[in-house]
């Protein structure tokens, strides 16, 4: 940007200015949230992949030959898992405060709240992790717990922009009537999941240690991380946000806007139950033991990912109305050129 | 084998040294808004007259 004296600057000019004031000066609670959030995020990721190739020779250790390359196996794995519980204690510290959190408000309203399932899940998967690194036997679930931190986080993230996007627009909020019980019903659906869920888990889990203790644990968190109803919990907030922007960016007629409610109606409730569906599809597999904690964290990541999908589709007006409105930019800026 | 004994710190070191990479760049302000700077061209000044 050339220089120019103050008599001419325009308009757009001191928007750029203002927001670098924002930036540099005093933080809005918002914004130090969103950093806070991506931060813990980022760094889930970073431990995340760098715990996966610590695990490597672990799961190396399954087909390994002769009894000298076991040895050095062993070896190895016992370095690895110090590696990754170095990475893991601040992914759970750090990344997995908001979780934490979340518990604490759970426990004290004496509430099953999303955050209580993945609790338990990481504790039942971080204690005997840690034991078994300082003993030096048995398995560890450090790129489970990471990988599972991470993917949450990353639902998290969009969900809380989302709801972000939903408080900006807030001039709509004659919606209420229509998105408050939409809310209260993915919130019944999903909490009723948690509950039959944590009960299913812990029945399977005691089955498999009378039949066979050593895979019962690792069952035990694979139930625990796929009791973690995320994708439920996205369903609502994601295509709730869709169509406020879409409300926002595209000033629907009256007939629009009913059949903009409708599809959102409509989505919604494939989001919920589709998502609902996969989890008892699942189910029994993780109870035959065929599911590992990080496939059951995979499998959360992907039903997330699926349901984002199912949201986008609304936003696609949006695009347009945002193409739009840069047309429009465009022009003003050479009518005022 | 004993390579691992520099490797795997190296590693940690790294990875931590990423991690305080983003903390700085994200506590900067770096990504509040990723979409301004892609639209500044269109609110540039095209006043030749200064």
């Amino acid at each position: 940007m050339k220089p120019r004296s103050s008599s001419s600057s325009s308009p757009s000019l001191q928007i750029s200015q203002s927001s670098q004031v924002i930036a540099r000066g005093a933080v809005t609670e918002s914004v130090a949230q969103r950093r806070r959030g991506l931060v813990r995020l980022g760094l889930a990721w970073l431990a995340m992949m760098q715990v996966m190739m610590f695990a490597l020779p672990g799961y190396l250790r399954h087909e390994a030959g002769g009894q000298d390359s076991l040895e050095v196996l062993d070896w190895a794995i016992f370095l690895m898992n110090w590696a990754s519980l170095t990475l893991t204690i601040p992914v759970i510290l750090y990344s997995a405060w908001p979780i934490w959190a979340g518990c604490a408000r759970a426990w004290s309203a004496r509430q099953i709240t999303m955050d209580v399932p993945v609790g338990i899940s990481m504790l039942a998967a971080f204690i005997p992790s840690v034991m078994a690194t300082f003993k030096g036997v048995g398995e560890v679930y450090f790129d489970s717990i990471t990988m599972f931190v991470a993917f949450l986080l990353t639902a998290r993230y969009v969900e809380q922009r989302a709801s972000l996007v939903d408080a900006d627009a807030s001039a709509q909020a004659n919606l209420a009537s229509f998105s408050l019980p939409l809310m209260a019903q993915a919130n019944r659906v999903a909490t009723l999941f948690v509950l039959i869920q944590l009960t299913v888990a812990a029945a399977i889990g005691a089955v498999w240690w009378v039949i066979e203790p050593t895979q019962a644990w690792s069952i035990l968190v694979s139930l625990l991380v796929m009791s973690c109803p995320c994708a439920l919990s996205l369903a609502a907030p994601v295509s709730l946000a869709a169509l406020q922007m879409n409300l926002a960016l595209g000033e629907p007629s009256t007939n629009e806007r009913e059949a903009l409610l409708a599809r959102t109606l409509r989505i919604t409730r494939q989001s919920l139950y589709g998502a609902l569906a996969w989890h008892v599809l699942t189910m029994p597999l993780a109870a035959m033991g065929w599911v590992t904690p990080w496939l059951a964290a995979l499998s959360m990541l992907l039903s997330s990912i699926a349901v984002l999908l199912n949201a986008w589709r609304l936003y696609r007006p949006r695009q347009a109305g945002l193409s739009r409105a840069v047309g429009v930019l465009i022009q003003n800026q050479h009518l005022q050129a | 084998m004993e390579i691992l004994y520099l490797l795997l710190p190296l590693s940690l070191a790294i990875v931590a040294l990423i991690g305080a990479m983003l903390w700085w760049a994200v506590f900067s302000g770096q990504y509040d808004d990723a979409e301004r700077a892609g639209l500044s061209i269109l609110h540039d000044d095209d006043h030749t007259v200064s």
